[in-house]
């Protein structure tokens, strides 16, 4: 579809348009750690633009510097020629330069109407009449599915869903000049989504220009005129639409053919069990599951979704897949007594087979299992405490006389967590914020094996984290699984659950679409799954009773 | 504030780390000069002081130096505590009241020593619970909920007593706060002594046990803490507990200056105790800092006291200066983050 | 939303029995008592309906009721937001205009009201740039301010007096039936009507609410939080005024005072502290409802003890109810 590239241009009278946004050598870097470097990047007016790249590629760093939350450490950008220094959000708006983040930043007091048009007044004067604002708005209201009744209600009652409709339309309503969606369609359904696509080409045709961040590579297909790739902070290339195809994308991100990486799986997660038991395994694997379950969930997540059966069995990798809010993480904190299913039971097989109802959280943990959180900012770590605090925080109460820590003990057991995760530490007493990212997550592993779990639930414990760590990871799961250590692992990335789990539950829509075991899950099979495309025959039943 | 600044997930995961990492090295040089700083500056403020107030290297000028900062060290171990969970104890000055009128008019009424102590450890543990189980319920900001119960505290007192605080105050507690005071036989109050026993105790809980980890833990990320398996309503009740004995102690010790007692006699202590922790180095947002950095702190207020009053400067200037002073050391180590950093 | 693909995007099936619940304006709790209050205080009281008592009452709680405005809009700005400087701040103005100028010859009703607001405007840009700009939190910020505030007032004034000038001193009489201090609530309600129709009101509602969320769509947030301060300081000038009148001088020591009251009256009156959700209608309410409590019970005769009592259970039960209420709503979904 190249010629929608010429088409695009056709305004600018057949010759190449000069560019509406030029990025020249931008390098920017936080503290010691370069987010992206060499970068150079331009736009045409017009043009429909794709972003791709792993998580940590540096996109999100692209968006914040356009977008004015943060100047480059060094480097240039230019909107029409004229080079611009963007100190605030605010600025880049004067400039054109509109952003719609991936998380929906909504102010929840503020009414939908105050909602939409934040940001667009000046301190104390409107930025338009109420009026023109009812009219601006309503125009997208429409297009996009909102009830006009709306408009000046609260924000409060939206769904997530409508929430994200609120904050595009917070953007269309300003004069934009390039918009970029950064992951911003990810909670629309298909409908809505194509109404804003629809909506964006038409206002391209009038020479402004949309940057689009996605993960999702039917979007960047049928949307993109180009695509351009990020790969560790650089440019590794630019594709015409009809370049632009999966495989293509995904092997300049990873610099790797798809393929390789299938084989990846059968050479990792097939090992362990190759030492075990070689031939048969299967069945064998088969005799043991009936004792060996530790954890039966038979719910449903929400009121009105499909009830379903799953177990967690000791020695498994169980996967989790799914996209984002279709309730793969409502699963793990159901399993771990966070969250109360809307109807059902979570049971815990104790280890001389009687059966528990998981009711509380600490409940769940008494009885061995254990929650490694999403978020570890948010919900893991204590930056400014230490090492030893972080990963013993859980269970220090082990290592006390009369109420005192026994210090060797503690630090003796911090020490052997540390080097059993191989965590890259100069000092386990200092502040744990020093750590890089992937050493970070590891303290909040280790937090829980000290535990000693007999259920080992993770929260995409792997995202942002350097490929030398995950492969740790992976074989560390591995381990714990040979262990008799039952792993439940949610990830966002596909690959890392085809290459690490034995079996893989793919949720959608608030109940699970397919259950894939090893023979089924490959790459294209969860994908699918996830979108709900192609049910496996003979999996998703699990139970769903 | 606290909750406001951690609150909502990232826009990226992937740069949120490296934000941090950025945080560590400008966070690492930020926090250790101040670090630093705050233990040498009260010996150089000593110093100072001394340059203009001789006196003061004498034994009873130190020691009145010393029995200053005990009251006002030991009414600071709740303040700690409280702001190193993210929270603040305003009932503080109120607990000191009820301590300082009930040892008085109990003595008065020939109750012994001991069942005074009693009554007041019962009371604080009966404080703590009441600010700890309110500041749970609905996030409810302490600030609001200690206000409250301090409020209620001392009229509670005052009623108790129909505003008769006056009583008697046993020798001992003179001699404790006396700079001429002694104890076992040592040429120290028993003031300073007690002082040093609790700051040791409380350093060591800090640092050593578990409750103590679990103070700063819940501080330094509220949403963290109880997915580690802290009881944030519980460890809020044992803070606002040992922070009502704390501010008992000081009450207690109190009453021997005056001899007497009001129940108003704390109100000083509830902004130079919040002084105290700050000027130490004690974060608002929780977690980071601890009592040690409160004794300093704690020097540091009555250092600076002594040498205005010293200057014949009067009292409202001291407080102007006081003023400046917390203003001068916040500005310079005690900043949030900005916006955009948080993005 | 008309096709709906996953439960995560629920459509809004009864959106108007929703939006009514939702509706309910913050204050309204807050008003509720008062009403109560006001009820209480005139079937205890009889004089308070008939013996003008509710003109002495609102007088006297005319410098509560403003202070307890004036630390709104910090609160509202969010971020930690208080201003424990409004109290001492209005009681030096008090000292300014009492013991300062107006023995100096500064009789001016306008220009004393005029310096008075412009000093309060002043010591509030002072918190506005320690928070706003240097990012001191806010409690110690205003909390340095609060003891340089206080302390120069009673420098300047070590024991109470001054001389009230006649049109400031009218302030404590009436107006026919109507208190004058009225008028100056009025005054006040009417310029904050008016900033409720600018756009500063919803800026500051959304900086209050999602700082990061207003400064990524591009509300100036360093810019609406300084603002908030100043406008708390150029009330707390009112306060000043009204306090002068009140006291028929000036006491360096009353001043500070009404800061924690004025805490407990924006808290009464449903105002959020952790930012976003609130109003001078409910601060003023709380502030009057906080006064009301003291004359009922100052009136019953029972002890001032027990008034401060009552002061902190009302503080913490009215603080419960919001925070319950406040709960059931963003539950409500």
């Amino acid at each position: 579809m190249t010629t929608t590239t010429t088409e695009t241009a056709e305004p600018a009278q057949g010759e190449m348009p000069s560019p509406m946004l030029t990025m020249h050598d931008i390098h920017h870097a936080y503290g010691k750690t370069v987010a992206l470097h060499d970068l150079s990047f331009e736009m045409l007016p017009g043009e429909i633009r794709g972003l791709i790249g792993e998580n940590g590629s540096g996109k999100s760093t692209l968006v914040k510097l356009l977008s004015g939350v943060m100047p480059a450490s060094s480097g240039t950008i230019a909107v029409d020629g004229r080079r611009v220094v963007f100190r605030s959000p605010r600025a880049a708006q004067r400039a054109g330069i509109v952003t719609v983040f991936q998380e929906t930043l909504i102010s929840a007091e503020s009414s939908v109407r105050d909602n939409v048009f934040l940001g667009q007044d000046g301190i104390a004067r409107r930025g338009a009449s109420r009026s023109a604002e009812r009219e601006r708005a309503l125009e997208y209201f429409e297009k996009f599915g909102l009830e006009t009744s709306v408009l000046d209600g609260s924000v409060v009652h939206l769904s997530l869903a409508q929430r994200q409709v609120l904050t595009i339309i917070r953007a269309l309503t300003r004069q934009w000049r390039l918009l970029i969606l950064d992951e911003s369609t990810s909670a629309l359904d298909l409908q809505t989504r194509d109404a804003l696509f629809d909506v964006l080409r038409e206002q391209t045709r009038s020479g402004r220009s949309v940057l689009f961040v996605s993960h999702r590579m039917d979007e960047l297909q049928s949307f993109v005129d180009r695509a351009t790739v990020l790969r560790s902070g650089a440019m590794v290339g630019t594709l015409e639409q009809a370049a632009a195809t999966p495989d293509a994308l995904l092997r300049l991100m990873s610099q790797r053919a798809s393929k390789e990486s299938l084989e990846n799986l059968d050479e990792l997660s097939h090992k362990p069990d190759a030492g075990a038991s070689v031939p048969g395994g299967e069945e064998a694997a088969g005799e043991r599951r009936v004792e060996s379950v530790r954890i039966r969930a038979d719910v449903s997540l929400r009121e009105n979704s499909r009830r379903f059966l799953i177990e967690v069995r000791a020695g498994e990798v169980l996967g989790v897949a799914g996209l984002e809010g279709h309730g793969g993480a409502a699963f793990l904190e159901t399993l771990v007594g966070l969250r109360p299913p809307a109807s059902g039971e979570v049971v815990c097989v104790k280890p001389d087979l009687s059966t528990k109802p998981v009711r509380s959280y600490g409940r769940a943990v008494k009885d061995g299992t254990v929650y490694v959180p999403g978020n570890r900012q948010v919900e893991g770590l204590f930056a400014p405490l230490s090492v030893v605090d972080n990963m013993l925080m859980a269970t220090m109460g082990e290592d006390t006389t009369l109420g005192c820590f026994r210090m060797r003990r503690l630090l003796a057991r911090t020490q052997s967590l540390v080097e059993r995760l191989d965590v890259e530490v100069a000092d386990i007493r200092a502040p744990v914020d020093r750590l890089s990212g992937g050493n970070q997550q590891k303290v909040l592993v280790g937090r829980w094996l000290a535990a000693q779990p007999r259920v080992l639930v993770m929260n995409d414990p792997l995202r942002g984290v350097d490929i030398g760590t995950k492969r740790q990871f992976y074989q560390l799961l591995r381990r714990l699984a040979d262990s008799d250590v039952a792993v439940v692992l949610l990830s966002t990335e596909i690959e890392e659950l085809v290459q690490v789990c034995d079996r893989v539950a793919v949720f959608r829509d608030q109940s699970v679409q397919a259950l894939l075991d090893r023979h089924q899950m490959g790459y294209d099979e969860i994908l699918e799954a996830m979108f709900g495309q192609n049910v496996v025959a003979g999996a998703a039943q699990g139970g769903a009773s | 504030m606290t909750q406001n600044l951690t609150t909502a997930a990232s826009v990226s995961d992937a740069t949120t780390d490296r934000d941090n990492d950025a945080g560590k090295n400008s966070g690492w040089r930020r926090w250790w000069q101040p670090t630093l700083a705050v233990y040498t500056a009260p010996v150089i403020l000593f110093v100072v002081v001394g340059i203009k107030l001789p006196s003061i290297f004498s034994k009873s000028g130190l020691l009145s130096v010393l029995v200053l900062a005990a009251v006002l060290g030991i009414a600071c171990i709740g303040q700690t505590l409280a702001i190193l969970i993210g929270g603040i104890d305003l009932s503080i000055p109120a607990t000191i009241g009820l301590a300082n009128v009930l040892v008085a008019t109990l003595t008065l009424n020939h109750w012994s020593f001991p069942s005074i102590c009693l009554v007041l450890f019962g009371l604080s543990i009966v404080i703590g619970v009441v600010n700890g189980v309110l500041s749970s319920l609905f996030n409810l900001h302490p600030l609001v909920v200690t206000l409250g119960t301090g409020s209620i505290i001392t009229g509670g007192i005052l009623e108790h007593t129909h505003g008769n605080t006056g009583g008697v105050v046993p020798h001992f507690i003179v001699d404790a706060v006396s700079p001429v005071g002694r104890s076992f036989g040592l040429p120290i109050p028993a003031s300073v002594l007690i002082w040093l026993v609790l700051a040791v105790l409380v350093l060591l809980i800090e640092r050593r046990t578990t409750i103590g980890r679990r103070i700063f833990a819940l501080g330094a990320n509220p949403t963290a803490a109880p997915l580690s398996l802290v009881n944030p309503v519980v460890t809020r009740i044992v803070v606002y507990t040992v922070g009502a004995i704390s501010a008992c102690i000081s009450g207690v010790l109190l009453a021997g200056f005056s001899g007497g007692a009001s129940a108003d006699i704390g109100q000083p202590y509830l902004f130079s105790t919040i002084t105290a922790v700050v000027v130490g180095g004690t974060a608002l947002i929780g977690g980071r800092g601890g009592y040690g950095r409160t004794i300093a702190g704690a020097f540091i207020t009555i250092e600076v006291q002594t040498l205005l009053i010293g200057l014949k400067v009067g009292v409202s200037m001291q407080q102007v200066f006081l003023g400046l002073i917390i203003l001068a050391l916040v500005a310079t180590y005690g900043r949030e983050r900005s916006v955009a950093q948080r993005i | 939303m008309t096709t709906v693909t996953a439960p995560a995007k629920e459509a809004t099936q009864s959106p108007r029995i929703r939006w009514n619940v939702g509706r309910i304006p913050y204050f309204v709790p807050a008003l509720v008592i008062l009403v109560g209050l006001i009820i209480i205080n005139a079937v205890v009281n009889h004089g308070f309906i008939n013996n003008q008592g509710w003109q002495e009452a609102l007088i006297a709680a005319s410098p509560l009721i403003v202070l307890a405005m004036a630390m709104t809009p910090p609160i509202l700005a969010g971020g930690g937001g208080v201003d424990l400087s409004v109290g001492p701040s209005a009681g030096l103005i008090s000292v300014l205009v009492a013991g300062e100028l107006a023995p100096r010859g500064v009789t001016n009703t306008f220009a004393l009201w005029l310096l008075a607001i412009l000093f309060g405007m002043a010591a509030g840009a002072v918190n506005g740039a320690l928070v706003a700009i240097l990012r001191v939190a806010p409690i110690i910020a205003t909390l340095a301010t609060y003891l340089v505030f206080a302390g120069l007032a009673t420098q300047l004034m070590p024991s109470p007096g001054g001389v009230v000038p006649p049109g400031i001193a009218a302030l404590s009489g009436t107006t026919g039936q109507i208190p004058n201090a009225v008028f100056v609530l009025i005054g006040l309600g009417v310029l904050w009507f008016l900033l409720l129709r600018t756009a500063f009101w919803r800026n500051l509602i959304a900086v209050g609410s999602n700082d990061r969320a207003a400064f990524t769509a591009g509300v100036p947030v360093t810019v609406v939080r300084f603002v908030a301060f100043v406008l708390s300081g150029a009330m707390a000038g009112v306060g000043g005024i009204l306090l002068t009148a009140v006291l028929g001088g000036a006491d360096a020591t009353v001043g500070p005072q009404y800061t924690l009251i004025a805490i407990a009256g924006a808290a009464v009156g449903g105002i959020s502290l952790s930012g976003g959700r609130g109003g001078l209608v409910g601060a003023a309410a709380g502030g009057a409802s906080l006064f009301l409590i003291q004359n009922i019970l100052s009136f019953v005769q029972v002890s001032s003890f027990v008034l401060q009592i009552a002061y902190g259970l009302v503080l913490i039960v009215a603080v419960l109810f919001n925070g319950g209420w406040d709960y059931l709503r963003l539950r409500r979904r």
